[in-house]
């Protein structure tokens, strides 16, 4: 399952004092229909990443991260984003994830179709002997929470979880 | 009458007695032999029963424990899947056996070196369950996110894929 992931390029991270953000880490990578994809990873406070991809052709958008691409190419797709998050994970085992299912056109932003395939595959892939595993199906978010890290910062989850409420306007 | 055929068959007679008492006699002690052979025999083969499920359940229990630690998702994986099949076994000998016992005492106490076999899968399952447990995290109050337990997450993956993490 998710097995078959595309080559991907680490292009680097750019430091952001200007966002929330700490650093924003990019990776890209080619599909079998010759289409780039972009996988964006925002690194914040104490190890958190937030991934997002989308299709290059439609960064102008504003709602790149809702559209769908029509390729049915999801499988591999989403399978090379993991690769990221495993990539930077070997890189820094105290890393943990989160992700926003986000929204089609036309559909509530509470748990969302790409929520309930993301969250699938996130039981299936990553074992709660690293991960503690935490949902919030209102607004469709996902949090992988390590748990060597959270050993290290008492608090950890209450961090991220402000963390979220800030800047992804979720709230109680 | 001659005399000498009433002797012949008076000694008959006493022959035939004489046979059929020895006979009955040896009837006798064959029987009890056999009854005594019983009587010793069956606690001989019930304790030779026990001790051998006591070695089997002392094998068991041993190679089960060496499969309660995890230290790795492969690990834990594993752990899970012979967690899933042992349950159903242990579960189910539980039932034979409670409704054996409202049956009758007598004969669960009689087959209750069978139970002794079984007894280890009840043991890891216990055991194994308490290391699962511990991946739990601990419950928060007021927390935006429900943190999901790790029953909930075995539960609810469709196969018992090897993890990625």
């Amino acid at each position: 399952m998710f097995d078959t992931a595309y080559k991907f390029n680490y292009q680097g991270h750019t430091k952001t004092p200007t966002q929330p953000y700490l650093k924003l880490h990019k990776f890209s990578f080619k599909c079998r229909f010759n289409h780039k994809y972009i996988i964006r990873v925002e690194e914040y406070e104490y190890k958190v990443f937030v991934i997002k991809f989308y299709l290059k052709n439609h960064e102008q958008s504003e709602k790149k991260y809702q559209l769908l691409s029509g390729l049915n190419d999801a499988a591999r797709v989403i399978a090379t984003s993991i690769e990221a998050m495993i990539w930077l994970y070997k890189k820094d085992n105290l890393s943990s994830f989160g992700f926003i299912g986000a929204n089609s056109e036309n559909e509530d932003i509470g748990n969302t179709k790409r929520f309930k395939l993301y969250v699938r595959i996130m039981l299936n892939l990553f074992s709660p002997d690293f991960f503690e595993h935490n949902e919030y199906q209102t607004n469709s978010a996902y949090l992988l929470l390590n748990k060597q890290n959270s050993e290290e910062y008492d608090n950890l989850q209450k961090v991220i979880e402000e963390l979220f409420i800030k800047y992804y306007d979720m709230s109680l | 009458m001659n005399t000498a055929s009433l002797e012949l068959s008076h000694s008959l007679l006493q022959t035939i007695d004489s046979l059929f008492i020895k006979n009955n006699i040896a009837k006798y002690f064959k029987d009890i032999f056999v009854v005594i052979l019983v009587i010793l025999c069956f606690p001989i083969l019930y304790i030779s029963f026990w001790i051998f499920a006591s070695i089997i359940c002392f094998v068991l229990h041993k190679s089960f424990s060496k499969n309660i630690n995890f230290t790795n998702a492969e690990e834990y994986r594993q752990s899970r899947i012979a967690y899933d099949e042992a349950l159903p076994i242990a579960l189910e000998n539980e039932i034979i056996f409670s409704k054996l016992k409202e049956i009758s005492k007598i004969k669960y106490f009689l087959v209750y070196p069978i139970q002794l076999m079984y007894l280890p899968f009840r043991w890891y399952c216990r055991d194994v369950k308490k290391e699962f447990e511990k991946l739990d995290a601990p419950k928060r109050e007021g927390s935006l996110f429900r943190s999901i337990s790790e029953e909930e997450l075995w539960e609810r993956r469709t196969k018992a894929y090897r993890y990625k993490l």
